[in-house]
């Protein structure tokens, strides 16, 4: 179906993928021809993972959602659903989501947005009321749950949108930007939620500009750029170590550059670390000569990328971050 | 698609219904006008208001009234003007003014991704959107006719269960018209646009209908006065002819005979019978009538022939809203030449009545130059099933446009 190359298949998967995508292309019209928004994706996702999707804007993350949601169609490639092509209801039943910037019927209180998206996929309203208290109250909007959402805030709109996409217990949710708008403590709470569902086994697909919550809560990050996968891998993969060590020391006041700096390339330093590139015998130096100057070593770890450097290093490396 | 989801959908479109501010305003609009079908009353010879009492001579009616006349007058008005023509467009218009953000609110970015993504399909939730709309006019007309039926049963005694008809009619017209509202409303996702192109169709939709009636009024009445005036000039020349053999008869007599062999004898009798026409008032104009001229008329350039077809197409295919209410008349009342003979008794057992009680015989007013009305099984143009199944025909592909276009809608 597809004349796009086959990428690096993402194998993250054993043999009951939850997503499975193969050499998908989607184009919008346009200009010159249109854009691939996605240009050859594949990946595979088994279940129970929380997986990130990051990228910078334009990179095709919502649009990569949007397919598997069955919300874009005319694609080219292949891409199943729990096991089902895209876009089939009985799939549809057991996906929660919550898009990004979405907008809840304002002429509804919160109970009953959720009775309402409960219903839509299938569940009967007794089943429903015995549970939307629980969600209410998990997402922090229990005390309002009979005010019109039209009366609500950015954060509390968020909260219940979280809510609507898990009040049917999905078996996969996709989750666009879950925090936005979220204060710090909500924040928090919606980590917790998203490790309950972990805890629970169910798939998770986060897409968040957020790096360092993705690295709180993803085990598994795929980066996309201009409708690429970049990069996949667990996060351990993806924040490899840099080669450099953190010497960390009980006390200040000492010239530690001065010292070590014979020993190996000085890549940081502060009043009581120094960050060193060393080969063994180097660091064994530095080691020494810290001792025979009478400074305490507290602690010696190897220094790893944040994710947030890798991304940056991997979509720079690229070429232009901005969107097509 | 079980149960629960269509429950869901309804109790969403009933939300949204409840939820909105016109639709508030106009239920307390509506409330009120019941309250003073409760409260005014129209006796047989007063108008009551409360408990205070106006003759009818106060209002400038006719004293020269039977017990009852008023206050079927007044039904008659109140149907006909009230509710088939102030509300049926005033109020329709309000309607689709307050409803014509549904379709476009559901597709704006952010909440159309929550909506779609559910495991129902994308007609069926503009479905349920169209579904509120005709919860919102179906709520309020029923408030109203129904309200102001019991209003007048109770306060007047007028119980005439045609009016509960008009509920209907008023669904029916504003479903007809939203199902545009909606297809503007999936095409362009913008409520004001929507609500623009509906309006101007109902305009344009006016037009075409009242441009086509009228056609069909001119030609009906240079067909009717024609068909006078070639049957009055034909007995003219048949008189005549018999006049001038009677003529020739006598000066034969009276005179040498001088009549040629080849000449046949007048005929004593008049031998041309005139073709049966149809009576004036049961005559219905056909395209046919209104494309070719009569002998003695001026053929048509083809201008006007095309702009006759034209207009003829457009008076098919387009939705016929405004002929619901002579619908009803006909379903009501049944057919017209049986109502008219109805009506005829009816008013001639009145007017006996009358000269019993002393009063003026009313004459009957003059009747239209044709009939108008519809017919179960008239000639297209006067056809109340063409009428129905062209509006429901037309709402109906308007609407399965609306919804082709929206499945191929990327969000």
């Amino acid at each position: 179906m597809s004349a796009a190359p086959t990428q690096r298949v993402a194998t993250i998967a054993g043999g009951n993928a939850v997503v499975e995508v193969r050499d998908l292309v989607v184009r919008y019209r346009g200009k010159a021809g249109g854009v691939r928004a996605l240009d050859g994706v594949s990946l595979a996702i088994e279940p129970g993972r929380v997986f990130g999707l990051l990228g910078p804007n334009g990179a095709g993350k919502t649009t990569l959602v949007k397919v598997l949601l069955g919300l874009v169609g005319g694609f080219e490639g292949e891409a199943r659903l729990l096991g089902a092509p895209v876009g089939q209801p009985n799939v549809r039943r057991r996906v929660g989501y919550l898009p990004e910037a979405h907008r809840l019927p304002g002429y509804l209180t919160a109970w009953q947005v959720l009775e309402l998206f409960g219903m839509l996929c299938g569940r009967d309203r007794r089943w429903l009321r015995a549970r939307i208290p629980m969600w209410l109250e998990r997402v922090g909007i229990a005390e309002a749950a009979h005010r019109k959402v039209k009366q609500y805030s950015k954060g509390m709109q968020q909260r219940l949108g979280l809510a609507q996409a898990l009040v049917h217990e999905p078996d996969v949710v996709f989750l666009d930007e879950p925090t936005d708008g979220v204060d710090p403590i909500g924040r928090a709470a919606v980590r917790e939620v998203i490790a309950e569902l972990k805890r629970a086994g169910t798939t998770v697909f986060l897409n968040s500009h957020l790096l360092m919550e993705v690295e709180q809560m993803c085990d598994h990050v795929v980066i996309l750029n201009r409708g690429r996968i970049l990069r996949e891998g667990s996060l351990e993969e993806l924040t490899r170590r840099t080669g450099a060590v953190r010497i960390e020391v009980g006390r200040d006041g000492d010239d530690l550059v001065g010292l070590v700096t014979v020993c190996g390339q000085i890549t940081g330093s502060g009043p009581r670390h120094v960050d060193l590139i060393a080969d063994e015998d180097g660091l064994g130096r530095a080691i020494d000569t810290l001792r025979g100057a009478h400074i305490p070593i507290r602690a010696i770890t190897p220094i790893r990328m944040t994710l947030e450097q890798a991304f940056i290093d991997l979509v720079t490396a690229q070429g232009s971050s901005k969107p097509r | 698609m079980n149960t629960t989801v269509l429950r869901g959908l309804f109790l969403d479109a009933y939300y949204q219904v409840v939820d909105n501010w016109v639709f508030r305003i106009l239920l307390i609009l509506t409330v009120g006008a019941v309250a003073i079908s409760f409260a005014v009353g129209a006796g047989d010879a007063t108008l009551n208001v409360l408990w205070w009492r106006f003759p009818y001579t106060e209002f400038g009616f006719s004293d020269n009234l039977l017990p009852g006349e008023a206050s079927r007058e007044i039904i008659g008005y109140l149907q006909t003007l009230v509710i088939d023509q102030i509300i049926g467009l005033f109020g329709l218009l309000m309607c689709l003014a307050a409803t014509a953000f549904f379709v476009p609110n559901m597709l704006e970015r952010g909440a159309a991704d929550t909506l779609f993504s559910k495991p129902v399909s994308r007609t069926v939730l503009l479905v349920a959107r169209y579904a509120a709309g005709l919860i919102f006019v179906t709520a309020l007309a029923a408030v109203l006719v129904v309200g102001l039926y019991l209003g007048l049963t109770a306060r007047s005694g007028l119980d005439d269960a045609t009016l509960l008809w008009s509920a209907p009619v008023l669904v029916y017209r504003y479903a007809i018209v939203y199902s545009v509202t909606v297809l503007i409303g999936v095409l362009t996702r913008s409520s004001v646009a929507a609500l623009l192109v509906s309006f101007l169709f109902i305009g344009f939709n006016g037009c075409v209908h009242l441009s086509w009636e009228l056609r069909q009024t001119v030609v009906g009445r240079t067909d009717q006065m024609e068909r006078l005036g070639s049957e009055r000039s034909l007995r003219d020349a048949e008189r005549e002819a018999a006049r001038a053999a009677r003529l020739e008869r006598r000066n034969g007599a009276n005179t040498a005979p001088a009549v040629t062999p080849a000449e046949p004898p007048a005929p004593e009798e008049p031998t041309a019978t005139p073709e049966p026409v149809p009576a004036p008032e049961t005559a219905v104009p056909t395209p046919e009538a209104a494309t070719t001229a009569p002998a003695g008329r001026d053929a048509p350039g083809p201008f006007l022939r095309v702009l006759w077809r034209v207009l003829d197409a457009g008076h098919f295919v387009l939705p016929k809203p405004g002929e619901a209410p002579r619908i009803v008349e006909l379903i009501t009342k049944g057919d017209p030449d049986v109502a008219d003979a109805t009506a005829r008794a009816d008013f001639d057992a009145r007017n006996a009545e009358r000269v019993e009680k002393g009063l003026r015989p009313r004459t009957a007013p003059p009747g239209p130059p044709f009939d108008t009305r519809l017919r179960w099984g008239g000639p297209w143009q006067r056809n109340a099933l063409v009428s129905i199944l062209t509006s429901i025909g037309f709402a109906f592909v308007v609407f399965a446009a609306a919804a082709w276009r929206l499945t191929r809608i990327r969000f």
